[in-house]
C-alpha cells in the first residue's frame, strides 16, 4: 500500500464521528435506520434519518481481522459458517459477550435493498426480529439482459411505498426539495470520488485499488452529505500533489492489475505486499466503482431507481464480463484476478466461466483464487500464493514477448 | 440376570457385561475387521473371563455407529440415549455429556428424569473430532498419545482456525514450514477443537454438571481447554 | 396388491423422470424444464409445451464442479450437472426461477454453458405483503407468457389457459385429498410411496396423474383404517433428499404428516382462480402460497405457520431438512428452532445433500431425535 495519506487522519475522525453519532442522535430523538450499501440513502438522508450500516461493521470486524471470533458467536446460535462472514459478524455482536470493534448499533428500523444479494434480506429479517423493528425490503429484479420499463415502474412504485413506510414508522416528513438538494451531493460526492479513482490509471499511478478499498468509507456511509464533498476534494487535492511531487503507489510500477471483486479484508496487506513484491499494482475493481452515478435532479424517483437498479450489482453474466473489460480497458491492465469470495454467491457463481471469456476476449491472463472476505478460518495462504505467483510468471512472460 | 452393552465405535468397540445391575466385565479393543464377526468375537472373549456363554445373556443392547450390524443384539441404541442412560449408573448428578468420539462430538443434555432433553452433532465435516486429531498427529508426525501432554507444555499456543480439516491441515503445515514450535502448534490444535465442541454445545445451553466420554476424554489437554472454554 | 401396482407406476416414473418429456420431444412436442421452485406450469401447458421439473440428481457429481464452486448447494449443482451430462438434451427450453442467489446467477452460467434453446429466468418479486409486488408480478407473467408463445410458436389463449389452468386444479385437489388420508390413515401407504406420488406429478403428463392418484384415493379407502402408534413428524425444508431418509424415518417408528417441502406440499400451494382475469390469477396463486426462506411475508410470519404446520397435523415433532449451503434455510433456522422449543415442540435440523450424504450419521441423528421423543429404544 502507498505511503500514509494525510487524509488518513482525517477518515479516521470521520468514522469515529459516524460511530458516534448514531447513540448520539437517537437521543436527539433522530431514528436509527440501518441500511444497505447500494441502497438510494438519499432518502434516507433526506428524511432526517440516520443511516447505519451494518455491513460497515462487518467490513470493519474483518479488517480488524475479529471476524471469525464473533461469527462463532452466531454460529453458536445455529448460523452455520456457510452463510455471509458480514451477516455472521452483524449477528454474532448481537449474541456476543465481547464487542472488539464496538457494538452494532440497534436499529429503530431496518430498510434493505436485495440487489447486491439474498443474504443482506434474510439477514435484515433477522435482526427486524431479534430488536422488533420493522422491516421494509425494496426489491430489485435481477436485470439479466435488457434494462425493463416492467422493472424500473416496480421499483419507482416501492419507493413511493417506501416513504410511506418511512413517515409512518418515523413521523418525519419526505420532502422532494429536500430530496433534491441531497441528491446534488450525493452527485458531487460520487463525481470526486471516481475522479480519484482514475487517478489509478496514470502510470506510475499514486494511488491504487487497495487504498481506495481504505477510502472508501465516507462514499458508502455520508453519501449524500456535505461531509463525503468536503472529503473527497481533500483526498483529490492530496492525491494531485502526489502526482506533482511524483510520490507513486508502489515504487516500480510495472503491471496493471483488474481485481474483482471485494479485498480480504483481514489480509489486506499481505495481498497489496505480494502484488508490490512483483512490481504489480491492483488499479480498479468494480467493487470501489459500485458509486459511479450521477442523478437528474428533474426526475428525483426515476433517476433513483435507474441509478440504484442498473448497477452491475443487479446485472447479469455478460453485462458484468462487459464491464471488466471495460475497466481493463480503461486502466490499461495487464492482468485480471479474480476473487471467488466464499461469503458472497453472487459477485463468485459464473467467475469460473467469466475468467475463461474474459481471457480469450482480451488475450491477457487471469487466475482465480478461493478464500472468503472476511473469515480466515477459510484463508490457505499457501494455495493463494502458488496460483498467484503464476500468475505473476504469466504476466513477465507476456511482457519479454512485448504484449505489454 | 445377566445382560450385555456392546459398542461398536469407529476406532474402538467396548463391552460392559452386567449382573443384576452391577458391572461385573468389561472390555475394549480396537475395531477390526467385519462388523458382524468382530462384534461377537469381542463379546465372547468378556463372557470368558467371567465362564459364561452368548445364551447365558437375558439381552444384549448394542450401540455406536455400527450397532446396526451387531446381529444378535436385541435392541439398537443410539449412543446418545445410552449416554444419558448410563449416567443413572455412574453420575446421577449430571446434565451435560460432551462425547468426543472417532467421527463425531456430541453434546447431550439430560433432564432430571435422565431423559434425554436434547442433543447436538457436529456437521460433517471431521474438524472438532477424535479424527481431526489424529490427522494432525500424522502432519506433525507425533503419536496421538502424545499429542495431549505436549500441548500441556505450551505457554503460548498458535491461533488455529479449524472450520474444515483440509484447511487446518495446509495451516499447520504452513506453520511447521515457519519454523513454528511444535508444541505451541499442538496446544493451538487443542484448543481449536475445544471451541468447536464449545461452539456446537451453546446450541443446547450447558448446565452443570458435566461429563466427558468418549476418547477425547482421554486428552487431558484436550479436556483441560474444554474446562477452560466453558468456566 | 392394486394399491401396490398404482405405487409402483409412481416410483417408475421417479425412477426414469425424464421418460414421459423424452417420448414427448420424440413425438414432435416441445419440452420446457423448469428448476425448483414456483415456476406456473400452467402457462407452459397452455403454450402447448410439456412442462418438467429438474430437480437434481443423487449421482456423483463432477462435470458442474469447472462452473460453480462446491458451496452452492448440490440440488443446482446437481441440476446444472444433468445439463453438462447431456442428460437434458431433450430440453427446447429451460425456465430458472430466482429463489435464491445461487438460482440468480445459475442463469448466466447455464446460458454460457449449455445450449439450451430458449433459456428464461422467472424473476419473482421477493417481498409478497404490498400492492406493488401483484402489480409486478402480473407483468412478469406477461413477459414470461410471450417468451414462451416465441419458444412455442403457439399463442397462449385465454380460453388454453383457463383449460390448463383447470388440469392443475384437479391435479392439486387430487394430491391434496391424499395428504389429507395419510394424515388420518397413516399405515395405509408409507411416507415415501406418498412423496413419490408427489414428485412424479412433476414429470408426468398432469391429467394421467390425476388419473392414477385417483385411482390410489379409491383403492386406499376400501383399506380397514389402522390405528398407528408410530411417532407423528413434520418435515421442513427443500427437498426429500436422499429419499433414504423418508424409509429411515419409518423404520425408526416415525411417519411423515405434514411438510412445507419444495417438492412436497409447497408443490400444491392454493388453486388458481378461473373466473377472472388469469394472469392476475396466477399472481394471486404466488403471493399467497406457504411462507418459504426464499420469500418471506412480513405479515404471515413463518415460524408461526409453522407451529400451526405440526399442530394443525397432530405432529409430535419437527423434522428440518435443510440443503448443506442453502442460505435462506439456515438464516431462519435459529428463530424456526426458538419457535418450536417455545410451543414444546421437539425439532431436529439434518443437514444434507444430494449424492454424498453420510446415511449412517443421519441414521444416529435421527434414531437419537426419535429415542428423545420417547420412541423406540428409551
Amino acid at each position: 500500500m502507498s505511503a500514509p495519506f494525510k487524509t488518513a487522519g482525517l477518515l479516521k475522525d470521520l468514522m469515529a464521528q459516524y460511530y458516534a453519532k448514531g447513540e448520539e442522535n437517537r437521543k436527539l430523538g433522530i431514528p436509527v435506520a440501518w441500511v444497505t450499501a447500494v441502497f438510494p440513502v438519499e432518502i434516507i438522508y433526506a428524511m432526517d434519518i440516520f443511516p447505519y450500516y451494518p455491513e460497515n461493521f462487518g467490513a470493519l470486524a474483518a479488517a480488524r481481522k475479529v471476524a471469525d471470533k464473533l461469527s462463532e458467536y452466531g454460529e453458536q446460535q445455529g448460523y452455520y459458517n456457510d452463510l455471509c462472514g458480514y451477516a455472521r459478524c452483524g449477528i454474532g455482536d448481537t449474541y456476543a459477550d465481547e464487542h472488539p470493534v464496538g457494538k452494532i448499533l440497534p436499529p429503530d428500523l431496518l430498510v434493505c435493498c436485495n440487489t447486491q444479494c439474498g443474504s443482506l434480506p434474510k439477514w435484515f429479517e433477522a435482526a427486524g426480529r431479534y430488536h422488533q423493528a420493522p422491516y421494509f425490503l425494496l426489491d430489485s429484479p435481477l436485470i439479466e439482459g435488457e434494462v425493463s420499463s416492467l422493472g424500473k415502474a416496480y421499483f419507482v412504485e416501492q419507493l413511493w411505498e417506501m416513504v410511506d413506510f418511512l413517515e409512518k414508522t418515523t413521523g418525519n416528513k419526505f420532502d422532494l426539495n429536500r430530496l433534491t438538494e441531497v441528491l446534488k451531493l450525493a452527485s458531487e460526492a460520487t463525481r470526486l470520488w471516481n475522479d480519484c479513482l482514475d487517478m489509478a490509471a496514470l502510470k506510475p499511478a499514486p494511488f491504487g485499488f487497495f487504498d481506495a478499498c481504505f477510502h472508501m468509507a465516507p462514499i458508502v456511509t455520508w453519501r449524500g452529505t456535505q461531509v463525503a464533498v468536503d472529503y473527497y476534494k481533500a483526498l483529490k487535492e492530496e492525491l494531485d500533489e502526489r502526482v506533482a511531487k511524483g510520490v507513486t503507489a508502489i515504487p516500480n510500477e510495472r503491471f496493471k492489475i483488474y481485481f474483482d471483486h471485494i479485498p480480504v479484508w483481514p489480509r489486506l496487506r499481505w495481498f497489496s505486499d505480494l502484488f508490490a513484491d512483483h512490481d504489480a499494482l491492483v488499479v480498479a475493481s468494480q467493487y470501489t466503482h459500485s458509486w459511479a452515478h450521477k442523478f437528474d435532479l428533474s426526475r428525483p424517483m426515476e433517476s433513483l431507481a435507474e441509478v440504484y437498479t442498473e448497477q452491475f450489482v443487479n446485472r447479469g453474466f455478460e453485462y458484468r464480463i462487459k464491464l471488466k473489460m471495460e475497466f481493463m480497458e480503461r486502466y490499461n491492465c495487464d492482468g485480471f484476478v479474480l476473487f471467488s469470495n466464499r461469503s458472497c454467491k453472487p459477485n463468485s457463481f459464473g467467475l469460473y466461466d467469466k475468467r475463461q471469456v474474459i481471457a480469450e476476449r482480451t488475450g491477457k491472463p487471469g487466475v482465480v483464487f478461493e478464500a472468503d472476505m472476511s473469515d480466515q478460518r477459510f484463508f490457505s495462504a499457501g494455495q493463494i500464493q502458488t496460483r498467484l505467483e503464476a500468475f505473476f510468471e504469466q504476466l513477465e512472460q507476456n511482457s519479454r514477448r512485448g504484449k505489454t | 440376570m445377566y445382560v450385555a452393552g456392546i459398542d461398536i465405535g469407529s476406532i474402538y468397540s467396548k463391552v460392559v457385561i452386567l449382573q443384576d445391575n452391577q458391572l461385573i466385565a468389561s472390555l475394549v479393543q480396537r475395531t477390526g475387521g467385519e462388523i458382524k464377526t468382530a462384534s461377537r468375537r469381542i463379546l465372547e472373549e468378556a463372557l470368558e473371563t467371567l465362564g459364561l456363554k452368548l445364551y447365558d445373556l437375558a439381552a444384549v443392547v448394542a450401540t455406536g455407529y455400527g450397532r446396526i450390524s451387531v446381529p444378535f443384539a436385541e435392541k439398537q441404541v443410539t449412543e446418545i440415549t445410552c449416554f444419558g442412560r448410563a449416567m443413572v449408573h455412574l453420575y446421577p448428578e449430571v446434565r451435560t455429556v460432551i462425547d468426543i468420539g472417532g467421527q463425531d462430538s456430541k453434546g447431550i443434555k439430560i433432564d432430571e428424569n435422565h431423559k434425554v432433553e436434547d442433543f447436538v452433532m457436529n456437521d460433517k465435516c471431521a474438524a472438532g473430532t477424535g479424527r481431526f486429531l489424529e490427522v494432525m498427529a500424522n502432519a506433525l508426525e507425533v503419536s496421538l498419545e502424545d499429542m495431549g501432554p505436549l500441548a500441556l507444555q505450551s505457554k503460548s499456543p498458535e491461533v488455529i482456525g479449524i472450520t474444515c480439516t483440509v484447511f487446518a491441515e495446509s495451516q499447520v503445515v504452513s506453520l511447521v514450514a515457519e519454523g513454528r514450535s511444535k508444541i505451541d502448534i499442538i496446544a493451538g490444535i487443542h484448543q481449536a477443537i475445544a471451541e468447536r465442541i464449545y461452539g456446537m454445545l451453546k446450541m443446547i445451553k450447558i448446565e452443570d454438571r458435566i461429563a466427558v466420554t468418549g476418547g477425547g476424554a482421554k486428552n487431558i489437554a484436550l479436556v483441560k481447554a474444554l474446562e477452560k472454554k466453558i468456566g | 396388491m392394486v394399491i401396490d401396482d398404482l405405487l409402483k407406476r409412481f416410483n417408475d416414473v421417479v425412477a426414469d423422470p425424464y421418460a414421459e418429456a423424452r417420448k414427448r420431444r420424440e413425438g414432435g412436442q416441445k419440452v420446457i424444464g423448469w428448476l425448483p421452485t414456483d415456476v406456473p406450469e400452467e402457462l407452459i401447458h397452455a403454450a402447448g409445451a410439456f412442462p418438467v421439473g429438474i430437480l437434481g440428481t443423487n449421482e456423483p457429481i463432477h462435470l458442474a464442479d469447472a462452473h460453480l464452486q462446491s458451496w452452492a448447494c448440490s440440488l443446482m449443482r446437481g441440476c446444472l450437472e444433468q445439463g453438462l451430462k447431456g442428460t437434458l438434451d431433450f430440453l427446447n427450453g429451460i425456465i430458472i426461477p430466482h429463489t435464491c442467489d445461487t438460482t440468480r446467477m445459475l442463469v448466466g452460467i447455464w446460458r454460457h454453458a449449455l445450449k439450451t434453446p430458449y433459456i428464461d429466468n422467472y424473476l419473482m418479486p421477493r417481498q409478497v405483503d404490498r400492492p406493488s409486488a401483484r402489480t409486478y408480478l402480473k407483468g412478469e407473467l406477461a413477459r414470461l407468457k410471450s417468451n414462451l408463445e416465441e419458444c412455442t410458436g403457439q399463442l397462449v389463449t385465454d380460453k388454453a389457459l383457463r383449460e390448463s389452468i383447470k388440469i392443475y386444479n384437479a391435479n392439486r385437489l387430487a394430491m391434496r385429498r391424499l395428504y389429507e388420508f395419510h394424515g388420518t390413515n397413516t399405515g395405509v401407504i408409507s411416507s415415501r410411496a406418498l412423496y413419490t406420488v408427489i414428485k412424479a406429478a412433476m414429470f408426468m403428463d398432469k391429467a394421467e396423474h390425476t388419473a392414477l392418484v385417483e385411482e390410489l384415493l379409491q383403492e386406499i379407502g376400501k383399506v380397514e383404517p389402522r390405528n398407528d402408534e408410530r411417532i407423528r413428524l413434520t418435515l421442513s425444508g427443500g427437498v426429500w433428499e436422499p429419499p433414504e431418509i423418508l424409509e429411515m424415518i419409518e423404520e425408526l417408528g416415525g411417519v411423515v404428516v405434514a411438510d412445507d417441502l419444495l417438492t412436497g406440499a409447497r408443490y400444491l400451494g392454493p388453486d388458481v382462480d378461473t373466473t377472472g382475469d388469469l394472469l392476475d390469477a396466477l399472481a394471486y396463486r404466488q403471493l399467497n402460497r406457504i411462507p418459504f426462506g426464499g420469500f418471506d411475508s412480513t405479515i404471515r410470519g413463518r415460524s408461526t405457520f409453522l407451529v400451526e404446520l405440526v399442530r394443525g397435523a397432530r405432529a409430535q415433532g419437527m423434522v428440518f431438512l435443510h440443503l448443506k449451503f442453502c442460505e435462506p434455510e439456515n438464516y431462519d433456522y435459529r428463530d424456526m428452532r426458538k419457535a418450536m422449543t417455545e410451543a414444546g415442540i421437539p425439532s431436529i435440523r439434518l443437514e444434507t445433500e444430494y449424492a454424498n450424504t453420510s446415511l449412517g450419521q443421519l441414521r444416529t441423528r435421527l434414531q437419537a431425535f426419535m429415542e428423545m421423543m420417547g420412541g423406540n429404544g428409551s
